[in-house]
């Protein structure tokens, strides 16, 4: 066949930067957070018409920095719930990339489900943050036009403290699945609070959420560059967890981190939980791409989101390897940018952070510790 | 246009070229041979180069000509919008997505329906029938009356002058849609990445065709219905269909792109056009499929293709704005 080469144009799509995606679950009837992404005129944002209206940036529509979705969700495999993906998000991302401006970023926003303007439905899958984030990993379509960049979620302090005093269940479904995920979690509305009460919220969101960070939503000014350029599904996982209780399993390193939760205390201990395995030394390529797969296909739907760096050489980068439910993707990981080499320790240690539900957390540290170590 | 090897010698020649206000979304053709070009800002070029409309509407997903002189496009938030009837106000119509029009009669597909128009420059209120298949993706006309819909919850055959759905599958997000009625069957690709082949008489009795890591976005069946031609990735695969139904056990495969299929557009006289991310179109022949017959380039990727209805020329819009006409004239040895 023939190839193309002169007259090509300077600037092609596939050499121009997939477009970052910010994911942003904000909270309920609180718009402060979603016009501070709209304010940045290099964000496009792609949400409901309900939200849009609510947040009263209906106008960006006309001027192209807005898009209507509305959630259409489906599975690739008929019946299997982790198979699910948003289909208004690809059709979103599509039509909002293919432009003769691209948008610097996109900003997907994701409302809790609230039909008929009633309460808020906690198991719709169309409000799903994971099917969400599982949808913009999963699909090939946009991986070639955008990437995940973070995970942004919100939490209304005074609702949150309420919740923590009355001893009732903080959050539920998948408001939790969403915390413990994101990259990072915004408390607005802790000004109002005592300076206990926004100690005890964090404390409980950071037992949640041992993936990210946690913020305080008036720390961050009217600006969001703290919630931007995170490339957070893409770098290793980050070092929070090694604060954790640790605890030695089949020649890997378990951390659990629900098992720090307070057992006398009023409310339930969290459904989601995060497990991170460490290990040093080579592994063995195969060996480790064997266990990559066991693990995702035995327990997918309870697979919230995978993070790893794993070492499969002496020579080159770790490979980091992101997901959620099925969906796995993985690359080699990028020097720092700094410029410092990492150091001989670290470049021969494995990584990895499992979030999900009720996971079997010895029986993964036992087999990830049975990996046969690399030659 | 007769397939022959001399296709060979197939030629494209630009005509004009032009560049739009924003990506080129959609292309159509009129019965007679005049070009509609929409912009993604809702611009629209009608039939000559230095005729391009202030934006429409904002965010354009389909068109259609309604005969030689009026025009409808579609937009999930504004509606449909015509021109040429004087009328100075969209059709509402939420989540309207894919547009058609056949035997005086204009289809309107959007959320989990389809609005029936007997012609939307008169008719203000639509006959509307509910699909059952969720928001709408894919949309063709068959025969008659009868149409093909698919969308996120599967494929819905339409009778739109009964005003009901005549038969209804279940499958996993359709895409894209490719029907013959002269040979009864529809061919549908899903976002599990599996082709099936159906039987217009009966929906169930269909072969899948598996194999493929991703959806399969791009689709089309040749005019006698015979071949099944694909495009996913960087490659194009056909299907051979024998007369009596039975599907080729493997398809032939050719990597047909440098870089990601972005669209394909089959021709009424078998010539098939790809175009991919790095502004690449190739023309292929029914007869000769490991290599294109002729090739154009754009500025950058290609977001549509549309052969008018004789065969012969090609409308490419690229991501950029730029839109070319070119003249496909087949090889013919003297």
């Amino acid at each position: 066949m023939s190839t193309p080469s002169e007259g090509l144009a300077p600037e092609r799509m596939s050499e121009r930067q997939r477009v970052p995606i910010t994911v942003l679950a904000p909270e309920r009837k609180n718009a402060e957070l979603l016009r501070r992404f709209a304010s940045d005129r290099d964000n496009v944002l792609i949400a409901s018409d309900e939200t849009l209206a609510s947040a009263g940036l209906l106008g960006l529509i006309r001027v192209g920095r807005a898009m209507i979705t509305a959630p259409d969700v489906t599975s690739r495999t008929s019946g299997c719930e982790c198979c699910q993906v948003r289909v208004d998000l690809i059709d979103a991302v599509r039509h909002a990339v293919l432009r003769r401006s691209r948008p610097q970023r996109l900003v997907v926003v994701i409302d809790r489900a609230t039909p008929g303007g009633g309460d808020v439905i906690d198991d719709d899958p169309a409000s799903d943050i994971v099917t969400a984030v599982h949808t913009l990993q999963v699909d090939s379509e946009i991986e070639r036009l955008a990437v995940l960049d973070g995970l942004v979620v919100e939490v209304d302090a005074c609702a949150a403290s309420t919740r923590l005093a009355c001893g009732l269940d903080l959050w539920s479904g998948q408001r939790e699945a969403a915390l413990a995920i994101a990259d990072r979690v915004v408390v607005n509305g802790s000004e109002l609070l005592t300076e206990s009460a926004v100690t005890a919220v964090m404390l409980a969101l950071q037992r949640i959420n041992r993936i990210g960070q946690v913020v305080c939503g008036h720390s961050l000014g009217a600006e969001v560059d703290g919630l931007i350029g995170l490339d957070a599904w893409h770098l290793p996982p980050s070092t929070c967890c090694e604060r954790d209780n640790e605890l030695a399993a089949g020649g890997g390193t378990l951390t659990d981190a629900s098992t720090r939760h307070d057992l006398h205390c009023g409310h339930r201990a969290p459904t989601v939980g995060t497990v991170v395995l460490t290990r040093c030394g080579v592994l063995d390529p195969d060996a480790t791409d064997a266990w990559l797969d066991r693990v995702v296909t035995e327990s997918p739907s309870r697979i919230l989101r995978f993070q790893a760096a794993l070492c499969v050489s002496t020579q080159e980068p770790r490979v980091c390897v992101h997901g959620s439910r099925s969906a796995m993707r993985s690359q080699p990981e990028a020097a720092p940018e700094d410029g410092s080499t990492l150091a001989p320790q670290g470049r021969q240690e494995s990584v990895v952070v499992l979030v999900g539900c009720d996971l079997d957390r010895q029986s993964l540290a036992e087999s990830f510790g049975s990996i046969e170590p690399g030659r | 246009m007769t397939p022959s090897l001399d296709h060979v010698l197939t030629t494209a020649a630009i005509d004009w070229r032009v560049v739009l206000p924003d990506a080129v979304r959609v292309l159509r053709w009129s019965p007679r041979g005049r070009l509609l070009a929409v912009a993604a800002n809702g611009s629209a070029l009608v039939e000559n180069p230095d005729r391009v409309t202030a934006p429409m509407t904002p965010d354009p997903r389909d068109a259609i000509w309604l005969g030689e002189r009026a025009l409808a496009i579609v937009d999930p938030l504004a509606g449909v919008l015509t021109a040429g009837f004087d009328r100075d106000r969209p059709l509402e119509f939420r989540g309207a997505r894919r547009i058609g029009t056949h035997g005086g009669r204009t289809i309107v597909a959007g959320d989990g329906r389809v609005a029936v128009f007997g012609h939307p420059g008169i008719d203000h209120i639509p006959e509307v029938i509910w699909t059952g298949i969720g928001v709408t993706h894919a949309c063709a006309h068959v025969s008659g009356s009868l149409w093909v819909l698919g969308g996120t919850g599967g494929l819905a055959l339409v009778d739109v002058a009964l005003g009901c759905v005549d038969t209804r599958l279940e499958l996993p997000g359709v895409m894209a849609v490719s029907p013959r009625a002269h040979v009864g069957r529809i061919v549908a690709s899903d976002l599990a990445g599996i082709i099936h082949i159906l039987d217009l008489r009966c929906l169930e009795d269909g072969t899948e065709l598996a194999g493929y890591c991703d959806p399969v976005r791009h689709l089309a069946l040749s005019p006698d219905g015979c071949t099944v031609v694909a495009a996913a990735d960087d490659e194009i695969t056909r299907w051979a269909i024998a007369t009596g139904g039975d599907v080729a056990d493997e398809p032939v495969s050719v990597v047909a792109h440098d870089a990601t299929i972005t669209v394909l557009e089959a021709s009424e006289h078998g010539f098939l056009a790809s175009g991919d991310e790095h502004g690449v179109v190739h023309i292929w022949s029914p007869l000769l499929t490991e290599y294109p017959v002729a090739t154009l380039r754009l500025d950058s990727e290609v977001t549509a293709l549309a052969w008018n209805g004789d065969g012969d020329r090609l409308a490419c819009g690229a991501v950029s704005g730029e839109l070319i006409l070119a003249d496909i004239t087949a090889g013919a040895v003297a």
